[in-house]
C-alpha cells in the first residue's frame, strides 16, 4: 500500500508539473544514430601444454567438471542487469590493466599482420589469466606481470567478477565467453586448479585421451557449439600433450539504430598497394555526434543496443593502420586520445566479414612471456608433472552488416533520430581505405581489435 | 477548442464537452490508462468512466488545466482497476480478501489521512521543482503519464538501457529527498 501512497502523491501534483511534462519534448542525451545493424564476432583460441608422459594412466575419461553459467537477463530487464554490475565489481584498477593489456598485445600481434586481422584481447586474457592461476615462481610472475595484477587471487576474483558482468544472452546480444580445459587423463591434476577454474574462470574440464584422433573432433566440436556454428577450427593433437585451454568469445549485437538497406552503394575501397577494390558500403548521416581527431587519425563510434560500441578509426592518408598500433602508446592514443569533436558524421563502413588465425607464441615471448615455453616452465599449481606451453593459437570471426547475420527473428525496437546539429563541427569517417576497429563492452573492456585492410577478403 | 470552452459546456451541461475533451485529450487519456493496464478493453473502458466522473464533477470542480484534471481522473480509475484485476487473477488469497475490504474504507479520506497525503504531494513537487527541467520532466513522463521506457529512449535518441540509469539514479535522488524530509510511508 505504500506505493499505493506514492502513486498518489504524485497523482496530485500541481497542474503546472503535468502540463510542463505534457508539452515538453526530452532532450537529446547521445547522439542519434540514424540507422541500425547487427554485428557477430566471435574467436576461439587454444593453448597447449605439453610434457613427457608415463605409461599407463588413470581410467577416467570425459567431463569432469561441468559449469553452471551466470543467468543471462532479458534485454529490457534493466534492474536485474543493473544489479549483476552491483554484485559484481570489477576494479577500476583491473579494468585498466585489461586495457593496458590490450593495447601492449595489439601492437604487437595486429600491428605485425598484413592484411585483414582481427584480435581479442579479452580473450587472450582470459587464457592466460587460468593458466596464471595455476603458475608458480618465474612463470608466474611473468605472466601476472604480463596481465597487470600482483595478486593471482585478486586476478581470479577480478576475472570472474567481469564474466558475470559481461555475460549476455537475450533476444537481441550476446557475449558469451567460454572456457575449456583438456586434460590428458594420464596425469593427475590439482583440485584447486580445476575448482578455481571453473568458479571464476566458468571453466568445464575434461579429461581425454590424446592418443586417440577423436579427442580433437571433440575439442573442435566444443569450440563450434560455442561460436554458434561459425568456427570450425581443425585442432590437432599429440600423444604428448597434456593440457588445452580453449577459450571462445561469441559476440552478437546490432547497431542501436539499423542502416538503411536502400542507402548501401557500391563504391571504391583502395587498398594499401595503391590497387582499389569495389565494396558495399553502408552509408548514414548523424547530425548530432561525437567524434575525435588525433595525431593521423579521426575516431567516432557506432552504438550497439546492448550498450557495446563498435569504433573506428581511420588513418589520415598516407597513415597505415599498422603504424597507429605500432606501439602501445600509439594505440592507446588512437583509441582513446585526440581532440573531441561535435558535430555532423558522415559515416560510410564497408560491409565486411572475415577470419583471422593467428599464432600468438612469438608475439607473448616477445612480451615477456618466455619461461612459460620452456623447459623449466613452473605450472606446479596444476599438476605436479613437468609441463610447459607450447602453443597459442587464437582464431577469431568477424562480421558486419546492416540487419544482422542471424538476426531480426525478433521484436523490433524502435528507436527515432534526428536532432538538430549542435555545432558546425563535422567529421568524416568514410572507411574507404584501410582502418583500425574496436568491439567494447559497456563497461569499456576491449572486446576485438582489429585491422580491415581489404573488405572483400574473406 | 480551449480548455475553458470545455469547461464553460461541462458547466452548461452541453454534453459535446465530452465529445470535445475526447478529441483533445482523449489519445493522452487512452495513453495513461493502457500505459497502467496494458489492456486494450480495459483500458477503453476507464477512458469513458473518465468522461464520466468529469462529467458528475463539473460543476462544482472548475480546473485550471483540462489535461491535468482529466488525466489525473483517468489515473485513479485505472490503477484501482489495476488493483481489482490483480486481486481477482491471483484468486481468493489475501489479495481478494484485501481488495474486497478496501470498500469499508470509509470515503473520502480522514482528515489525518488527507493532511499527510497532501503533505507527500507537496514534498515531491518541491523535488520535482529542484530538478533541470529534462530530468523533471522524463520523472514524469515516466511515472506520471507512464510512457515506457522504449518510446522515451526513442524520443530522445538514446538506448533503453542508458535511460533505465538515468531513471533509476532520478528514483534513488527522491528517496534521499524524501528521506532528508522525515517522510515516512
Amino acid at each position: 500500500m505504500k506505493e499505493k501512497k506514492l502513486f498518489d502523491a504524485l497523482t496530485n501534483i500541481p497542474d503546472e508539473l503535468v502540463e510542463e511534462a505534457r508539452k515538453t519534448k526530452l532532450k537529446p542525451t547521445v547522439r542519434p544514430w540514424k540507422k541500425w545493424t547487427a554485428l557477430a564476432a566471435c574467436v576461439a583460441l587454444a593453448i597447449v601444454m605439453v610434457s613427457i608422459l608415463p605409461r599407463g594412466g588413470s581410467p577416467s575419461e570425459g567431463a569432469l567438471l561441468d559449469v553452471v553459467l551466470p543467468k543471462a537477463y532479458a534485454y529490457d530487464d534493466f534492474g536485474a542487469k543493473q544489479a549483476a554490475i552491483d554484485v559484481n565489481p570489477v576494479d577500476d584498477a583491473f579494468l585498466k590493466a585489461l586495457d593496458e593489456f590490450s593495447y601492449k598485445t595489439a601492437s604487437q600481434i595486429v600491428a605485425g599482420q598484413s592484411g585483414n586481422t582481427n584480435y581479442s584481447p579479452l580473450s587472450l586474457y582470459y587464457a592466460l589469466a587460468m593458466a596464471a592461476s595455476g603458475a608458480e615462481g618465474e612463470t608466474a610472475d611473468e605472466l601476472l606481470s604480463l596481465l597487470g595484477v600482483s595478486d593471482p587471487s585478486t586476478l581470479s576474483k577480478q576475472s570472474g567478477n567481469l564474466y558475470r558482468q559481461l555475460y549476455t544472452d537475450n533476444a537481441i546480444a550476446k557475449l558469451k565467453i567460454a572456457n575449456s580445459l583438456w586434460m590428458n587423463k594420464k596425469v593427475s591434476w590439482k583440485n584447486k586448479f580445476i575448482k578455481n577454474a571453473a568458479a571464476n574462470f566458468y571453466t568445464s574440464s575434461f579429461s581425454m585421451d590424446f592418443s586417440d584422433k577423436k579427442t580433437g573432433e571433440e575439442m573442435a566440436k566444443w569450440v563450434s557449439e560455442h561460436t554458434d556454428g561459425i568456427l570450425k577450427p581443425e585442432i590437432e593433437i599429440t600423444q604428448d600433450q597434456i593440457l588445452s585451454i580453449l577459450n571462445t568469445v561469441y559476440f552478437y549485437d546490432e547497431w542501436v539504430n539499423k542502416f538503411k538497406e536502400a542507402e548501401t552503394t557500391e563504391d571504391a575501397f583502395y587498398l594499401s598497394d595503391g590497387s582499389t577494390e569495389h565494396s558495399n558500403f553502408m552509408n548514414a548521416k548523424y547530425a548530432s555526434a561525437d567524434f575525435a581527431k588525433g595525431e593521423g587519425f579521426t575516431r567516432s563510434a557506432l552504438s550497439l543496443k546492448n550498450d557495446s560500441r563498435m569504433v573506428f578509426i581511420l588513418p589520415d592518408e598516407g597513415v597505415s593502420p599498422q603504424e597507429l598500433l605500432s606501439s602501445p602508446e600509439k594505440a592507446k592514443a588512437a583509441f582513446e586520445g585526440g581532440q573531441d569533436g561535435h558535430g555532423e558524421v558522415v559515416w560510410q563502413i564497408p560491409k565486411f566479414r572475415f577470419g583471422t588465425k593467428l599464432d600468438l607464441k612469438d608475439a607473448l615471448i616477445r612480451l615477456g612471456l618466455t619461461s612459460a615455453f620452456e623447459q623449466n616452465a613452473d605450472f606446479s599449481g596444476i599438476t605436479d608433472k613437468r609441463a610447459s606451453l607450447t602453443g597459442v593459437r587464437q582464431e577469431t570471426h568477424i562480421g558486419i552488416d546492416e540487419n544482422g547475420v542471424e538476426a531480426s527473428a525478433f521484436t523490433e525496437i524502435l528507436y527515432a533520430g534526428g536532432a538538430a546539429p549542435l555545432s558546425k563541427d563535422r567529421a568524416e569517417m568514410v572507411l574507404n581505405r584501410p582502418f583500425i576497429y574496436g568491439i567494447t563492452a559497456p563497461n569499456g573492456a576491449l572486446l576485438f581489435i582489429g585491422i580491415c585492410e581489404n573488405p572483400l577478403e574473406k | 477548442m480551449e480548455d475553458t470552452r470545455i469547461i464553460d459546456m461541462y458547466w452548461s451541461r452541453n454534453e459535446a464537452a465530452i465529445r470535445e475533451s475526447s478529441t483533445k485529450y482523449g489519445r493522452m487519456l487512452k495513453r495513461i490508462s493502457f500505459n497502467i493496464l496494458s489492456n486494450d478493453g480495459d483500458s477503453e473502458e476507464c477512458v469513458n468512466d473518465t468522461y464520466g466522473k468529469a462529467w458528475d464533477s463539473m460543476p462544482p470542480q472548475k480546473p485550471n488545466s483540462l489535461a491535468a484534471y482529466l488525466g489525473r481522473i483517468a489515473r485513479n480509475l485505472s490503477i484501482n482497476r489495476w488493483h481489482a484485476n490483480h486481486a481477482r487473477k491471483r484468486g481468493c488469497g489475501a489479495d481478494a480478501l484485501i481488495s474486497e475490504l478496501s470498500d469499508c474504507i470509509p470515503s473520502p479520506l480522514s482528515t489525518e489521512e488527507e493532511t499527510e497525503a497532501r503533505a507527500l504531494s507537496e514534498t515531491i513537487s518541491r523535488w520535482l521543482n529542484s530538478l533541470p527541467q529534462d530530468d523533471r520532466v522524463l520523472f514524469l513522463r515516466r511515472y506520471w503519464f507512464g510512457d515506457s521506457l522504449n518510446s522515451l529512449a526513442a524520443e530522445c535518441a538514446t538506448t533503453p538501457n542508458k535511460l533505465a540509469g538515468r531513471i533509476y539514479r532520478l528514483r534513488h535522488k527522491l528517496r534521499s529527498a524524501l528521506e532528508k524530509e522525515g517522510v515516512t510511508l
